[in-house]
C-alpha cells in the first residue's frame, strides 16, 4: 500500500529545499481587518440567541503520507481515499490561506483562542523546519491578544531532540500513539516491511519522559484490541508513566463494523475490556495518570462536560484542513463512505464560517434530537451522546442510528455510574460524619 | 436498554446521572483523598471541563 510506503524526511526536505533552508520566515499572510481578540460574547449572545458556531480546534494536516502501515489506520484503511492524490506535505502558499482563514474566523468571532493539531498521515515526515515555518505563520496571523495552542499527534518513530527543540520553542504538545507493549502494539503498529514499531516507539517515549522535555508530554494514545490483554495493555502504557492517556475505539459503523463487534448483537467485547482497565485504574490512589474516556465520562455522570467527542453531545467544533488545502468535517468521518460529507470546500474559494454551514460540521444537526429514537429514550443518553458520530453511520441511512458500539458504551456507562454512584454516597456519609467537628459557618 | 438495578435518571443533555447532592463540593472533596473522583471532582469545583484541559485536545484522534 502507498500509503505506508516509506517516506524519509530526508527526500521530503529535498522536495522543499527552498523553503526548508535556514529557518525560513513564516508565509506572508493576506492581511484581513482584524478585530482585538477579547473573549467578549459575539454580538450574537448578547440578544440571548445562541452563539454562531465557531472553530475551537482545527486539525492540520501538514503531511498525507505515514511511514507506518498500521492496518487499522482510520485514514489510509477505510472508505475515503482521497489522500491518494493530495500534496505530501502542505504547501506553503496553503498554509498561509489557512493562517488567513483561521485569522478572520477568531477575529470575526472575537475568540481569544484557538488550538490548531499538526496532523496526517505523519507529521513528523513534513520536518521541523516546515513544522517551525507552519506554526509560525499561523500565529503571525492571529488576530491581536489571541492564543494558538499547537500539538502534534504523531506515532514518534522519528521524534528526536531537533524535534524536542521545536516543541519547546513554539510550545508544542506531543501526542503519541501506542497501543500497549511490543506484542500488543506490534500485532497493528508495523513498518511497511513488517517489522514492529513497538522498539522505537518506546525509545522516543523514554527521551520524550526525559524531565526536560516531559512539559511537552500531553499524552498517549492507545487503539483498543480486544485480542490483547486489557491489563497488559494498561500496564505497559503506564509503565511510561505519561501524563495521560486515551483508549479508542477502533473505528467502524453499521456497514463496516469494528472488529469482533457484531452490530446489533448484544456482546460487550468493547465494555468488557475497557470495563477491565477502568477498575484497575479508578482505584489507584494517588491518581496514576489520568484516562480522557473514562475522566470524561465520570464528569458527565455528575453532570458535567466530555473531554472527548467519544462521549457527551459533542459540538462539531472541529474542522480539518488537508495538504490540498480541502475543508473538511472531523476528520473520523473519513471512516464512512458518506458522500454528503465531503465539503468540495477549500481555504483558497471559502471562509471557515462557510464551511461550518456544511453537513459534515456546525450545519450538521446536533444534540437529543439528532439522534435515534432508541437513544433518546436511553437512561445513559445524557452521559452517551450517541457515542462518536462516525461509528452512528449506516450506508444509505446517514447517521440517525445509536453507535455501533452501543452496548458496550452502556455496558460501560451503566458500571462507572454504579462505581461513581458508590463513592458519592461515601463522600456524603463522610462529609456529613464530619460536619459536627469543623468550625461553625465552614 | 433496560436496567432494573438503577433507576431511570432523565435523559437530556447534560443530565447527571449520579447526584452530588446539596452538600458543598468543597466538603465532599475535602474527603475526597487524592484519586481519580477527586481529581474530577477538583476539574468541576473548578468549573472546568474535566478531562479537557486547555492545552489538550478535545479531537479523539489525538492530544
Amino acid at each position: 500500500m502507498s500509503a505506508g510506503a516509506p517516506t524519509s524526511a530526508a527526500a521530503h526536505h529535498a522536495d522543499h529545499a527552498g523553503a526548508a533552508a535556514g529557518g525560513a520566515p513564516p508565509e506572508p499572510v493576506p492581511a484581513h481587518r482584524a478585530a482585538p481578540a477579547t473573549g467578549d460574547p459575539s454580538p450574537a449572545a448578547d440578544n440571548d440567541m445562541p452563539p454562531p458556531p465557531r472553530v475551537r480546534q482545527l486539525v492540520l494536516k501538514v503531511h498525507s503520507r505515514c511511514n507506518l502501515a498500521c492496518d487499522h489506520c482510520y485514514v489510509y484503511r477505510h472508505a475515503d481515499q482521497r489522500w491518494r492524490e493530495r500534496p505530501r506535505v502542505i504547501a506553503p502558499g496553503t498554509v498561509a490561506r489557512v493562517a488567513q482563514r483561521l485569522g478572520e474566523h477568531l477575529a470575526r468571532h472575537r475568540s481569544d483562542r484557538v488550538r490548531v493539531v499538526l496532523h496526517g498521515g505523519e507529521p513528523l515526515l513534513a520536518g521541523p523546519t516546515v513544522l517551525d515555518r507552519i506554526v509560525r505563520t499561523l500565529r503571525g496571523a492571529l488576530p491581536p491578544g489571541a492564543v494558538l495552542d499547537v500539538g502534534v499527534q504523531t506515532n514518534g518513530v522519528l521524534l528526536d531532540d531537533e524535534f524536542l527543540a521545536l516543541c519547546h520553542r513554539h510550545g508544542i504538545d506531543v501526542g503519541v500513539s501506542l497501543d500497549g507493549d511490543r506484542a500488543a502494539n506490534d500485532r497493528h503498529r508495523r513498518y511497511p516491511d513488517g517489522r514492529g514499531s513497538f522498539a522505537d516507539v518506546a525509545a522516543a517515549l523514554r527521551l520524550l519522559g526525559r524531565p526536560e522535555h516531559r512539559s511537552r508530554w500531553a499524552g498517549l494514545l492507545c487503539t483498543v484490541d480486544v485480542d490483547n490483554d486489557p491489563l497488559g495493555v494498561y500496564e505497559s502504557l503506564v509503565a511510561f508513566d505519561p501524563p495521560r492517556l486515551d483508549l479508542l475505539l477502533p473505528h467502524g459503523n453499521w456497514s463496516a463494523p469494528p472488529p469482533r463487534r457484531r452490530p446489533g448483537g448484544t456482546d460487550t467485547p468493547y465494555g468488557d475490556w475497557l470495563v477491565a482497565v477502568f477498575d484497575r485504574w479508578y482505584p489507584t490512589a494517588p491518581r496514576r495518570t489520568g484516562i480522557r474516556l473514562f475522566e470524561s465520562l465520570i464528569a458527565l455522570v455528575l453532570g458535567g462536560r466530555s473531554g472527548t467527542r467519544a462521549l457527551g453531545f459533542a459540538e462539531p467544533d472541529i474542522m480539518t484542513v488537508e495538504t490540498d488545502g480541502t475543508i473538511e468535517g472531523t476528520d473520523t468521518l473519513k471512516t464512512t463512505d458518506d458522500a454528503s460529507m465531503r465539503t468540495g470546500l477549500d481555504v483558497f474559494r471559502h471562509s471557515f464560517d462557510e464551511a461550518l454551514r456544511h453537513p459534515s460540521l456546525a450545519g450538521r444537526p446536533t444534540g437529543p434530537a439528532a439522534l435515534a429514537d432508541q437513544c433518546r429514550a436511553c437512561p445513559v443518553l445524557s452521559a452517551c451522546g450517541g457515542g462518536l458520530y462516525a461509528h452512528r453511520f449506516r450506508a444509505g441511512a446517514g447517521f440517525a442510528h445509536p453507535s455501533v458500539y452501543c452496548p458496550d458504551l452502556y455496558r460501560l456507562i451503566r458500571h462507572v455510574q454504579r462505581v461513581v454512584a458508590a463513592d458519592v454516597e461515601a463522600l456524603h456519609r463522610r462529609a456529613l460524619a464530619d460536619a459536627p467537628a469543623r468550625p461553625a459557618g465552614r | 436498554m433496560a436496567d432494573p438495578q438503577l433507576p431511570a435518571p432523565p435523559v437530556e443533555a447534560g443530565a447527571a446521572l449520579v447526584r452530588l447532592g446539596d452538600l458543598p463540593l468543597a466538603d465532599l472533596l475535602a474527603g475526597a483523598g487524592d484519586g481519580v473522583l477527586a481529581h474530577v471532582l477538583g476539574t468541576l469545583a473548578a468549573g472546568d471541563e474535566p478531562g479537557r484541559q486547555l492545552d489538550v485536545s478535545a479531537f479523539e484522534s489525538s492530544f
